[in-house]
């Protein structure tokens, strides 16, 4: 038994000393074996919401969602044996992360959403929160009446102490009005984290790569330059950064950046082809074409370190354009197709489709 | 018409005091600013002015304690008082004289105010140096109001600042702590800082920057700094590197820390901007993989942000942060080429950090990769001892992975590397480019069983049974069996799984114990997407059990020791059993005495 203790503590102190990253999640895992294993339920279920954390933020929602399921369902059993703010906090990024699955179906999406609201609701605390993650997970299935529906209740309701911090509120909501096409309102979100003091655990990182093509489309080109090397050096410290290299890819690639758009690229595409969530590769491979047009400018072929899955190099290490660009865009497609076939819209094959269209905003310039 | 707002200044200073100014102490540091900006200020009027700056404190009996601050820099005229003193968010220290503001401390206009959180009253005398105006006196009160007047007689150029102590501050006006704060911010100020308090006075900041000073040789100088380090700092460091950047126009030290560093800290550098102290926790000046270091560091051309505990990112702080990092990575080399024991000494703390700047950096690469110490399953080992008995370096990228196989590997006599902590595999994986005659393999701890030693094509056929019964059992579970010769042989079969495999295991347990709405979603995480992670069951040969086993005719008694034998090598894999696992254990010991205990009419 005491064996089986300190082997835990010593686990946990290891994982302590590590931001989220794939090795603090298997320390945790392990962690949570051994307590398993010995029937020790609480040990299980703290170690578990450790792991929960360093999944969510390492880009491991599978894992979140097998721990969070466990949690409640002992947090059912025996409800005043564990703390239930802890657990409804988490609950949060359960229901906001369940979208990027496309396996996940609809339905089940918003029974989440129901189940999170009649829990908080029946626990007494305010829906705002609530409200948020319902309008947000709508703009994730694309579905903007729904959202804006959510919306209106959403600046109705009261903060409180379950209520995303003051800098992930802004940039959801930044993300909302991105999604109506409304720059200036997303941009005005954005900005009080990119140009403001606003921080949290992933800003000013999250918020101010989304601001960059805004930026673009208000004609405000030279901030969103600026505002792109402020954050680059973040994109390397961060917890996960495969979600944000997409965007810097696709901001340098319209810009006409593309050795830096190239080399951001290369750096994270093996993280995002290993990435669970089908959602990451989306976004990489739009962002990848966008590059491959860029360079297509310069020639037929191009020198690029990619992982082995895609379409191989010659012996100089060059590759073709023309097929590496096929591949990324099939693929790319394939998972718009998965997600909208869920949503039951083609919110993402349209958004695939106008990609290309990104370089008027470089030319307009 | 247009109005203009009412601002209650007592308001506001009790919102800076206790919000803006974090500390009431900082308003020692807001005077020293203004006494050094008016001295950079005279300097450019004249360059040859021997710039100087004195606290002097006083306690008349039956009053409270007051302090007189006094700059020889170039001073104000009442015009100029009048615009600064009197607009919260004004500087004096704007571009009018063609300088830039970077030339500053103070940028934010609003240091004086500062004063009022620890005094009720201020009262400025100053002169300027650029004209022959009189002397003025402002006298400031918190509730808002001031008055200016002239002054007749002599006056030499500079200002001086009086306060008045508010009794909470009390603590703040005695010598001793005044000293202590003046050489807090200050000391490591380029001219003399005077501290006077009853009869006592001195200068503060007489030893200046001690990495600055001279010294009769490298080991006089490193006691010195890290005497230094343990006093500014606290703490004792086992090394202290000097640092340097010309684009940044910093120096300074890097003081090695004697503990293992931690990936996930808060990275605090204190930093002095132009010789005033800036912050204590500077985050962003060195490079990310220095986090073995703390250092004390004085930059002149880098801008702070506001909150000042970093600096702008741009190119110069880019520049300023590569220098810095290299004259790191060049002291460690240099320790690597003259004081083995030393490096030896660091990096039995520090191989993490090592191993960050080795992934980093090809030259750093080269130079430390063979000492650094990796986890194996013979011990701790560095790469120069694993590549002396390995032509082949295998290893696990997932810790989990490792702890599962580590064991049996060693009963082999099997050299395996933990590679699972960040940086490692990565590290591992770039070994042949680095040394010629070296070969990586990754191992998947599901393939183990691949180098165990294979059986015989007689041998085969004696098991060929028992292996197709097995592969029946044991599909519904995601497990295939495969059969090899290892030790021990007391060990009948060998579980290993995969990451994917061991999430699978984990899945299905949530799933188990959930309530149908996460029953449903679990089942569709599952879903064809993930593909099948099959774990693996490895029989052994070399174990009686198997080989009996493998002679009976009864299928339905095979099946039941083949469930068996899994679930215990389950436990013996250390793997928490699923409710269908515990069912076949159950079942299986059931059908087993069942078995072997004949019924009662068969009985004779």
């Amino acid at each position: 038994m005491s064996d089986e203790l300190s082997r835990i503590a010593e686990l946990r102190r290891e994982s302590w000393s590590l931001p989220a990253c794939a090795t603090k999640v298997s320390l945790l895992e392990e962690a949570v074996r051994i307590a398993d294993l010995h029937g020790d339920l609480d040990q299980g279920y703290s170690l578990r919401q450790d792991l929960m954390e360093a999944a969510t933020f390492s880009g491991r929602d599978d894992v979140l969602l097998v721990a969070f399921a466990w949690c409640l369902a002992q947090f059912d059993r025996e409800p005043d044996r564990f703390d239930r703010w802890h657990l409804f906090w988490k609950y949060k990024w359960v229901v906001g992360n369940a979208p990027n699955f496309p396996t996940i179906s609809r339905a089940q999406i918003e029974s989440l959403l129901d189940d999170m609201q009649r829990r908080f609701q029946q626990a007494g605390f305010s829906l705002h929160c609530v409200h948020q993650k319902r309008r947000d997970v709508m703009c994730s299935l694309r579905d903007l009446a729904a959202a804006n529906q959510s919306h209106e209740l959403f600046i109705r309701a009261r903060r409180d102490a379950l209520s995303d911090c003051a800098a992930c509120v802004e940039c959801n909501t930044g993300e909302y009005f991105e999604l109506l096409e409304d720059w200036e309102a997303a941009w005005s979100s954005y900005a009080k984290i990119a140009e403001g003091t606003l921080r949290c655990h992933v800003e000013p990182l999250r918020s101010t790569s989304h601001a960059l093509l805004p930026l673009l489309r208000l004609n405000q080109r030279e901030k969103a330059i600026e505002l792109q090397k402020k954050v680059a050096r973040l994109l390397s410290k961060s917890e996960d950064p495969t979600r944000r290299a997409a965007e810097h890819v696709t901001f340098l690639a319209v810009i006409g950046e593309t050795a830096r758009a190239k080399r951001i690229f290369e750096r994270y595409l093996p993280g995002v082809l290993a990435s669970v969530a089908p959602l990451d590769r989306l976004h990489m491979y739009a962002a990848g074409v966008l590059l491959l047009d860029r360079l297509a400018a310069k020639g037929p072929a191009v020198k690029m370190q990619l992982p082995a899955a895609l379409p191989p190099a010659d012996e100089q290490g060059r590759r073709e354009i023309a097929p590496l660009r096929a591949w990324l865009e099939s693929e790319a497609e394939q998972i718009a197709r998965q997600f909208d076939a869920r949503n039951g819209n083609e919110g993402h094959l349209r958004e695939l489709r106008e990609v290309p269209s990104l370089f008027e905003l470089g030319a307009a310039l | 018409m247009d109005h203009h707002f009412q601002i209650n200044l007592r308001g506001i200073i009790e919102l800076l005091a206790n919000h803006l100014y974090s500390r009431p102490e900082v308003f020692v540091r807001e005077l020293l600013q203004n006494g050094v900006d008016a001295i950079t200020a005279r300097l450019k009027l004249d360059p040859a002015h021997q710039g100087e700056i004195s606290f002097e404190l006083a306690a008349p009996r039956g009053k409270p304690p007051t302090l007189v601050v006094t700059d020889n820099g170039v001073g104000m005229n009442e015009a100029e008082v009048h615009r600064f003193l009197a607009t919260i968010g004004e500087s004096s220290k704007r571009a009018a004289d063609g300088s830039k503001i970077e030339d500053y401390l103070g940028q934010f206009g609003i240091g004086l105010l500062s004063c009022f959180v620890v005094s009720d009253e201020i009262v400025l005398v100053t002169k300027s140096a650029r004209d022959d105006s009189p002397a003025v006196e402002w006298r400031g009160r918190a509730d808002g109001s001031y008055g200016v007047r002239t002054l007749t007689g002599e006056h030499a150029p500079g200002t001086q600042v009086y306060l008045a102590c508010r009794e909470a501050s009390r603590e703040l006006f005695r010598g001793d702590r005044l000293r202590e704060l003046v050489l807090h911010y200050g000391g490591l100020l380029p001219y003399p800082i005077s501290v006077t308090s009853g009869r006592s006075s001195q200068v503060v900041n007489r030893d200046g920057a001690p990495w600055r000073k001279a010294y009769r040789n490298e080991r006089e100088r490193t006691e010195e700094l890290l005497r230094f380090g343990n006093q500014v700092l606290g703490g004792t460091f086992l090394d202290a590197i000097p640092l340097r950047s010309a684009a940044g126009g910093a120096d300074g030290v890097a003081f090695v820390l004697s503990h293992s560093a931690n990936l996930a800290a808060k990275r605090a550098h204190r930093v002095y901007l132009k010789n005033m102290l800036l912050s204590e926790e500077a985050d962003n000046l060195l490079p990310d993989w220095a986090f073995f270091v703390k250092a004390v560091v004085n930059v002149e051309n880098l801008r702070p942000t506001a909150s000042r505990e970093s600096f702008y990112e741009d190119d110069r702080l880019a520049a300023t942060r590569d220098e810095l990092g290299h004259c790191l990575r060049q002291h460690l080399i240099e320790l690597a080429e003259r004081d083995r024991p030393r490096l030896a000494r660091f990096l039995d703390v520090h191989h993490l950090a090592i191993k960050a700047l080795a992934q980093e950096d090809d030259e750093c690469y080269r130079t430390f990769i063979d000492w650094l110490p990796f986890e194996t399953s013979q011990g701790r080992k560095t790469i120069e001892e694993i590549r002396r008995s390995e032509a082949t370096i295998r290893f696990l990228t997932d810790v989990g992975e490792f702890h599962q196989v580590a064991k049996v590997a060693a009963s082999q006599g099997t050299l395996l590397v933990n590679g699972g902590y960040v940086y490692e595999a990565d590290l591992l994986a770039r070994l042949p480019e680095f040394f010629d005659d070296v070969r990586v393999e990754q191992v998947d701890p599901a393939a183990l069983a691949q180098s165990f030693e294979e059986l015989s094509l007689a041998e085969q056929d004696r098991i060929e049974n028992l292996l197709a019964v097995a592969t029946r059992v044991l599909r519904p579970l995601k497990c295939v069996p495969e059969v090899r010769k290892f030790q021990p042989a007391e060990i009948a079969a060998l579980f290993s799984a995969g990451q994917e495999a061991r999430f699978q295991r984990s899945l299905e347990q949530a799933q188990e114990t959930a309530d149908p709405l996460f029953a449903g979603v679990l089942g569709a995480l599952q879903g064809k997407e993930r593909g099948v992670a099959s774990a693996q069951l490895c029989l052994n040969y070399n174990n009686p059990l198997i080989l009996r086993l493998a002679a009976v005719p009864d299928a339905g008694a095979v099946r039941r020791c083949l469930e068996v034998l899994y679930v215990q090598s389950l436990l013996l894999a250390q793997q928490p059993l699923t409710t269908r696992e515990l069912g076949l254990l159950s079942q299986g010991i059931l059908g087993l005495v069942e078995w072997a205990v004949p019924k009662a009419e068969e009985a004779p």
